[in-house]
Parts: C-alpha cells; structure tokens; sequence
C-alpha cells in the first residue's frame, strides 16, 4: 500500500498543478504532498529494518533495503528541490503558464525517479530510468534561451541513445535468463536463475546496460551532455539530476551486478572498477580547470558516481557498505551545493567563477553558507562526505586491491583541492563594484529549502542513527547476492 | 493448423533482415527529411513482418500482437505525431547536410556491421534459427543507427536514428527473446512515442528560435 | 554438337536482331508515360538503316583506334552473347569458352575503346565524356567485382549457366537475401552501365551534361550505325544475365528439340519487355543526379552488394 501510495502523491501533485486553482495553492499542496513523501520513505526504511522486503504486488512493485536507502535520497532531495523552486520559479519564470508547466514537469519526472527503486520488473525500471530523462528535457531547456534548447537537445538525444543501449542489453539479459529457464524477468527471479546463465551473453548484457546507464550517469568518456545541460538548466533541477546520476543509475547498476555477479562476477566488476575509476579521476581533473561554478558542481557528481561505482563493485562487504554511505553522503550534500549556487547566482547574477569574488562581503550569509557547503562537499572533515570517503579508504586500503584506493585517495585529494581553490577564489577576495541595480532578495522558500537541505548533511556527520546503520548493512548484504 | 514449413519461413525471415539492414543504409543516406521518415517506416514494417514470421515458426500470439504494436505505433502513430509536433521540418524539402559524406558512411557502416557480426557470433551458439539471423543484423542495425546520430546534422534525422536504434533492439530482441513480456514491448513503445513528443516539441521550439533545427552545428556551449 | 552451335548463333541473331527493338520499345513507352505521342518503336532500325546508307567522315588526325572502335563496339556484346543463357537453360556451345568474368572483362574491353575514340577525335565533348563515363565506371568496377564474387560464392561456379540453376533449386533459395541484395545492386548497376536516368539521361541532347552519349558525337555513317547498335546489344545482354542468370530463370528452353527453343524466343522477349516496363518506372519517377552524387548512387549499389555477400558468408 505504501508503494502505491509513493507513487499516487506525485501524479496527485500533477492533477493539483493542472487544474485550475490559483498558483499559490498548487505549490502548497505540492509542497504537503512532497512532505507526505518523505514521511513515507521513512515509513518504509523503519519497516524494512525488521523485514528485508516490503511487497506489494509480487510481479510489479517490491522494494528492499537498498531500494529504501534510494527513495528516502530521492523524495528528501525532491521536496528540497521542490522548497527551492517556489522561490526560483519567483524571480525567473516569464509566466505563470511557464511555472506551472515547471512543476508539472518536476513531478512528473519525481514520479519516474520514484519508481526506480519501486519497480520489480527490469524492463520496467529501464522504462522508468527513461521517462527520468524525457520529463527532464523540458526542466534542462527551461530557460528557453538557443543555449538552452541546445543543452536540452544533447541531453536528450545523447541520453536515450544510452537509454536506447541499456534496452538492447535488457533484452540480452532477458535472453539469458530464459536460457536459464528462469520465467519472470525480476530482481528476484535474475538473483534466482543467475547461476544457470550463459557467460557470454550475460557479459554482453552487462556492458550493454553499464555504457547505456553509464551515459545517462554521465560517467566519463560518456559525459559529452554534462557540463552544457548543468549549465542551462535551472538550480533545482541540477540538484535533482545529480539526484538521479549519483543515487538512482548506482542503485541500478549495483542491482544487476549483484545479479549477475554469480556468473562473470569478476569480469563485470573490472568494467565497473574502469568505469568508475575513469569518472573519477576525470571529473577530479576537470573539477580543476572548470570556469562555472554550477559546472563544477556537476563534474563534482561525475567525480562521486565514479567512486560510488569503484566501491561498489568490490568483491567485499565492508567496502560496500562504505560505497552505500558515501552514496547517502552525496546524495544529501549536493543538493545543498546546488541551492547554495543558485542564491549565489541570485547575489551576484553571473556563472563564471572568475566573474565572483568578495562572496562574503557582497552578502555575509550567502557568503558563509556557500563556503559551508562547498566545503561539506570537498570533503572536510567533520561532515558526513568526509566520514564516508575516509571508510571507503580505510576498508579498501586493507583489501587486495589497495592500488585502486590508492588512485581513489589520490583523486579526492585533486578535487578537495579543486574545488577548495575555486571557493575560495569566489568567496574571499575584494568585492567588485556594486552593480548599478542593487542585489536581488533571496525568496524565503529558497532559504528555507537550503537549510533543510544542509541539516542532514551536518547532522549525519555527528551522528548516526542506529537504524539507518542497520540499513546500510542489509543493503550491503543484499549486493553480495544474500538475503534481498 | 497445417505445420508451417520451417525451410521456407526461415527463408523468408532472412529476406526481412536484409531489407531491414538496407533500411538502415537508407536512413544514413536518405538526402531529405521524408525519404528518412519512409526508410524508418519500412523499417518498422519489416520489424513487424519478422515478429509475425517467427511467431508463426515459433506459435507465439505473443510475438502476433507485439507485431500488432510496432505496426500500430511505429508505422501509424509516429507519422502522424511527428505531423503534429515537428510540421515545419517535415514539410521542408532541402538536402540534409552530414558531417561524413555519404559513401564514406556507407562504407563504415558496412564495418559495424561486420564488427556486429563478430560481436554476435560467438553468442549464436546459444540460439535457435531465428536468432541466427536476427540478431547480428538487430546489433548491426543498432550500431549503424548510433552511427547515424553522430553523423546527421539535424533534429528529425538524429530522432529517427534514436527510434532507429530501438528497432535494432528489438529486431534482436524478438528472436532471441520471444516471450519477452509483453510489458517489456508496452514499456518500448510507450517509449518511442515519448520521445516522438518531447523531441518533437523540442526541435519545433528549436526551430522557432533559430530558423532552422541544424543542431549538430550550435556551438554556443563550448566544452571547456 | 551441330545443333548447339546452331542454337548459340540462333541466340547471337536474336541479340542482334532484338536488341533495337527493346530500345526502341523503351523509348516509346518513356514517352508516352510523358504524354508524347512518341515514335514507332521500329524507329531505332530506321536510324540504324539510315546511318549505314551514309558516308562515313574521318577526321585526319584520328588514327587507327577511332576506325577500329566501331568493330570492337559492335563485336563485343555479340562475344559475350556466346557465353550466356539467352535462350536455354542447359549449356550450348561456346558455354565453357569464358565465364561471367571473361564477359565483364569484354565489354569492359569495348568501354576502354570507345573512351580512347572519344580522346583520339580531339572533339572536347568526347573527352569530357570519356573521363565521366570512366568515372562512373571506376565506380562501377567495385560492384561488378562483388556482385560476381557473391555469384561465384553461391553457386561454387562461374559459368552463368550453372549459377542460374542454384537460385531456384529449391525454390527457397530464391528468398534467400543474397539473392535478392544481389539482384537490386546489379539493377542499379544496370542503370548505371547503359546511362539510364538516375546516373545519365539517355534522351538529352545537351552537350554539357551527357556522359555516355558524348563519346560517339564523332562517329558518323556506318560507324555511328555500328556504335548504337552495339550500344543497344549491350543494353539487351545485359538485362538477359539480369533476367536469366539472376531473376527469372523461367521461360527458357530446357528440351533440345527445335521447337523449345524457338519457342523460349518470344518467352524472353516477354521477360526482356517487364524489365524494360520496370526500368521505364525507374526513369520516369526520378530525377537524374547530379554528377557527384552519382558516387552516392553507385555506393549504395556496392553496400547492397557488399551485404550480399556478408549475408552469404555469414550464413544468415
């Protein structure tokens, strides 16, 4: 009943959007429902601490621990983005016809993220992964501008062509399966008949769905939408694509690795581990010469899928779990980051780094609650990145593959650095002239939206609840092929 | 039910694969909009005509009513969604421009197809008479179709080689998985027909705000 | 052993005395599909008559290759009539003297020499036509190649005669799709080798724009009789490999009684008709490219030959 119900809110918030009541109550309720979601999600995580699995319709919708983890990031992260865009859509939107297309797209594309972790059936994951990206197109090219129709057009086309190859590789794995003799085509029955399935064809699969899922990642060198769609699109959404890049497509890819791992297990964990390590390294290196600082957030997410991916796909319960954490980590501290960007950009009224400077003494809070997020991200420590990193570390350093977290440790180190330099360069430092029109207000919802955004994030670092530790184990257990 | 003679309905499915593949030629070389749209069209027919040879070699109604959906969506629906969003790119009667001329496209398509085949053999050892045949052609025509994207300079030939793409895959998908659930073609469909929408939409506010939907040469968003 | 050297000069007469016809059938109907009235479809023989009854005008600074080309022209489709099914379904005669390459090396031979005329009469058009003519054939060359290889490949022979037989037997084969890619790539080549619309446009009489036509502007009285004569014997062998060795293998004779064979006459002239119907359609709904597309044309037509024989060696 839960499970629906995560999924009726949303399309209830879309109906509310499209009927004909006035603007202020449409956010609202979206807002309520959006609440209603979040309650929910923990609903879910603190039943599942007693059962591994929540089912409601066995062939349809069914969800574990792991799956939990990733809805209880996605509807935090959606109600935030949603908090944030009330105030953005303020200052921004042309029309109100323009608002309420937003946030009927928003939920549209919160429902499609939603039933990733929901969904039973892969096919219908895939299907639902998909719809992420076509209710987005519309978010990314929101502004309208040439630039950002063009964003929005590579965005598209580049993300269903990888969604386009994860499809074929589904039918592969699909292949696979009925060779195995297995008759349903979900996680249950992949976990069930992955022994009996033909190696070649599974590995084929695999790499299928890894670059399909791996573009919509923007893992590098699959990457080429990235920085031009989080240029565009608006600072919500960003914070929501990051969502779905770093929390979503991981959940994904890990599932099936778990699935398929009784097969080619090794085989399919080194694309993984060079995929990852790639992204890593690469977006570590970019993060340094980026010129925008929305693009710096963006190769940031590139940076933690890849280390999220690296982790996981080691053959070792430990590392995993610190993988599960650092995608818990990631997935509450960028969105802060982005909604920190946004009312810098709302301060300041440019993109380039260079272009800001004297952060601080333009506007003190602005200043220090950009700093405090950039930070969190950077990986300083006493913050919830930082403590996930350092496990990750820890745990594969005493592990055989040492030299991989060798190379992970070094990358951290290159983008702590990275991004340190450029907040610093834009936080500190003489303020320019005052422009001639006088800084614009920050809408409350937006500073209402960061904060909520930013307590988690600091609170985790501090404390960890019992029950979300126990989560964490059980997901970790659940990717080693164990208990669901 | 007389049983169907396997010999000639294998021969016939291997007629379908070829013609598919040509289709997928067709659509690198098409030199206008509405010779890729009819290269797509017959392409999904071909995909449908297949369905329904192997479902009537393998007595699978599931692969007669997938045969169904392709023809009601792709060869139906897709036209008719494309006249509604992306009018003014359909009607235009210019020559596409490319970034690879075509017999140079020709002939490294001409390569994918050999590399699908080199991919596909080996997995063939797996399969029954129809995934022989299909599904090198299917990875082929997806490669190509992939192929065609990077080379094709403007919005409606880039969309259809996405669709394209979809084809491909379940040109394979059919042999090698006829009792694909039937939600997994839903789940396919559904999809194409979205992206028909939203690109479709797109490319008209495209074209609205530059005069044409030459998107391979926007430039404004430099990489780095 | 009489009988079949009858048969396969029976065969040579039929080319000879065919050929024009088919010409003059195609042209007709391409009008009338146009809305002309047209001329009689007996036209051509009256050119052909009309051309022998002339003087023959030799320009002093041609030598030798500009007297002989005419001959090489004229005697080249009538060769390779010797080595392909015309008529009957079983080997004649001179059958095993060449193959399907020997007769794609001869009227290769033909081409070279009508390019060489067309440069040796300093006539600027005749060069121009040449270099394009030869360039549409190096582009053809390839196709042709592979096409024949694919055949050879099929049919583990490459005697027409034998090749004809593998398509139907069984019946299946027909289906199979290197079959039909190869019967669609030598189409096209078909239409690229005799100037057919979509590569050459065989009723213009711009100077400026022709490629094959241009090369015999030189020619006059019986030379130029004998050029369009075996212009049009080489349009007639053509479609009778494209009908009999590839397609239809039906309607020839297989009994070697008189009568069968004289008989398969009118059964081919029939076949020779539909592909002429066919090419009809193909001229009157294109338009002809423009020069450098033609390399698009002529690529399409190997990549349809190039996967014919993937499909063959696949096995798929």
């Amino acid at each position: 009943m839960l499970l629906v119900l995560t999924l009726l809110l949303p399309l209830l918030a879309i109906g509310i959007t499209a009927s004909p009541v006035p603007r202020t109550v449409a956010e609202t309720t979206a807002v309520i429902l959006a609440i209603g979601n979040v309650v929910i999600a923990l609903v879910m995580a603190a039943r599942l601490t007693g059962s591994g699995t929540l089912t409601t319709a066995p062939a349809w919708l069914s969800i574990n621990s792991f799956g939990a983890i990733t809805l209880l990031l996605e509807t935090f992260g959606a109600l935030t983005a949603l908090l944030f865009s009330i105030g953005y859509l303020r200052i921004h939107a042309a029309s109100n016809g323009h608002k309420r297309r937003y946030l009927i797209w928003l939920n549209l594309f919160f429902l499609a993220l939603y039933a990733v972790p929901l969904l039973n059936e892969i096919a219908m994951v895939w299907l639902a992964l998909t719809l992420t990206t076509l209710f987005s197109v519309f978010l990314v090219s929101f502004e309208r501008t040439p630039a950002a129709l063009e964003a929005g057009w590579k965005y598209a086309v580049l993300t269903i062509l990888g969604a386009a190859l994860a499809l074929l590789g589904i039918l592969l794995l699909y292949w696979a399966l009925s060779l195995a003799g297995a008759t349903d085509f979900t996680w249950n029955g992949l976990a069930g008949a992955a022994a009996k399935m033909p190696v070649r064809v599974v590995d084929l699969a695999f790499l299928l769905m890894l670059v399909g899922f791996g573009t919509k990642a923007a893992l590098i060198p699959l990457h080429a939408w990235l920085p031009d769609a989080y240029s565009q699109a608006p600072f919500p959404v960003c914070a929501m694509l990051s969502i779905l890049e770093s929390v979503a497509i991981p959940y994904v890819i890990l599932r099936i690795l778990a699935g398929t791992q009784a097969v080619v297990g090794n085989h399919d964990r080194a694309w993984l581990l060079a995929f990852g390590l790639v992204s890593a390294g690469g977006a570590a290196l970019l993060i340094l010469q980026t010129h925008e600082y929305k693009r710096l957030f963006a190769y940031s997410t590139i940076e933690n899928a890849g280390i999220i991916l690296t982790a996981g796909a080691m053959n070792s319960v430990h590392v995993q779990q610190a993988a599960i954490w650092q995608m818990i980590a990631h997935g509450l501290t960028k969105p802060a980051c982005f909604f920190a960007a946004g009312m810098v950009f709302m301060v300041m009224g440019k993109y380039r780094i260079t272009e800001v400077r004297g952060l601080l003494g333009r506007s003190w809070s602005v200043g220090a609650v950009f700093m405090l997020a950039g930070l969190t991200l950077a990986g300083a420590p006493p913050f919830s990145l930082f403590l996930s990193e350092l496990a990750i570390l820890k745990t594969g350093l005493v592990g055989r593959q040492a030299w991989v977290f060798m190379l992970l440790a070094v990358f951290m180190i290159i983008s702590f650095c990275g991004i340190t330099y450029h907040l610093f360069r834009m936080v500190l430092g003489q303020a320019p002239a005052p422009a001639h029109e006088p800084p614009r207000t920050i809408p409350g919802s937006c500073r209402w939206a960061l904060l909520l955004a930013l307590a988690p994030v600091v609170l985790i670092g501090w404390f960890m609840p019992a029950a979300l530790h126990h989560l964490i184990r059980q997901s970790a257990a659940a990717l080693r092929g164990g208990a669901p | 039910m007389a049983h169907p003679d396997i010999s000639w309905i294998a021969a016939l499915n291997q007629l379908t694969a070829g013609f598919f593949l040509l289709c997928s030629f067709g659509l690198i070389a098409a030199a206008q909009v509405t010779g890729c749209i009819r290269f797509y069209v017959l392409q999904s027919l071909l995909l449908a005509c297949s369905a329904v040879l192997l479902g009537i070699r393998d007595h699978s109604t599931d692969l007669f009513i997938a045969a169904g959906i392709y023809i009601a969506a792709k060869v139906i629906l897709i036209p008719l969604l494309l006249k509604r969003t992306a009018r003014q790119e359909m009607i235009a009667r210019r020559e596409l421009s490319q970034v690879i001329g075509v017999p140079s496209s020709l002939l490294i398509a001409l390569g994918l197809t050999l590399v699908a085949y080199y991919i596909a053999l080996p997995l063939t050892i797996h399969a029954g008479g129809g995934a022989r045949t299909n599904l090198p052609i299917g990875l082929a025509a997806v490669l190509i179709a992939v192929y065609t994207i990077t080379v094709r300079r403007e919005a409606l030939p880039q969309m259809l080689s996405l669709l394209a793409i979809e084809n491909g895959a379940f040109f394979a998908g059919d042999a090698i998985a006829p009792a694909f659930p039937l939600i997994g073609e839903l789940a396919g469909t559904f999809d194409v027909l979205m992206i028909v929408l939203v690109l479709g939409v797109l490319s008209t506010q495209v074209h609205r705000s530059l005069g044409n939907t030459a998107v391979g040469s926007l430039s404004q968003l430099g990489e780095e | 052993m009489l009988r079949m050297i009858l048969y396969n000069l029976l065969q040579v007469l039929v080319v000879l005395l065919a050929s024009p016809l088919a010409v003059g059938v195609l042209n007709r109907l391409k009008e009338r599909v146009q809305s002309k009235h047209g001329s009689s479809i007996f036209q051509v023989y009256r050119d052909i008559w009309k051309l022998f009854c002339k003087d023959q005008v030799l320009s002093d600074q041609s030598t030798w290759i500009f007297r002989l080309t005419p001959y090489l022209v004229f005697a080249a489709p009538i060769v390779v009539t010797l080595l392909i099914p015309v008529l009957t379904s079983y080997p004649l005669f001179f059958a095993f003297m060449g193959d399907m390459l020997g007769a794609g090396f001869i009227l290769a031979l033909a081409g070279f020499f009508a390019a060489l005329a067309a440069v040796d009469s300093a006539n600027p058009y005749g060069a121009m036509g040449a270099s394009r003519t030869r360039m549409v054939g190096f582009l053809a060359e390839p196709v042709f190649m592979v096409v024949f290889f694919t055949v050879c490949f099929v049919a583990n022979s490459t005697i027409p005669y034998i090749v004809q037989q593998t398509w139907i037997h069984p019946f299946a084969n027909f289906f199979d799709p290197s079959h039909v890619l190869i019967a669609i790539a030598f189409f096209m080549l078909i239409l690229a080798e005799t100037g057919k619309i979509p590569v050459d446009n065989p009723s213009g009489h711009f100077e400026l724009a022709m490629i094959d036509e241009s090369k015999s502007l030189e020619f006059s009285g019986a030379g130029a009789a004998l050029v369009k004569w075996g212009g049009c014997m080489k349009f007639f062998v053509l479609l009778c490999v494209f009908l009999n060795v590839l397609i239809a293998p039906w309607g020839l004779a297989a009994g070697k009684a008189p009568a069968a064979v004289v008989l398969a006459i009118p059964l081919v002239l029939l076949k020779v008709l539909g592909a002429i119907m066919l090419i009809t359609a193909v001229e009157s709904s294109l338009a002809k490219l423009r020069l450098f597309r033609i390399t698009a044309f002529l690529g399409l037509a190997l990549v349809v030959a190039v996967a014919a024989m993937l499909a063959r060696m696949m096995h798929i």
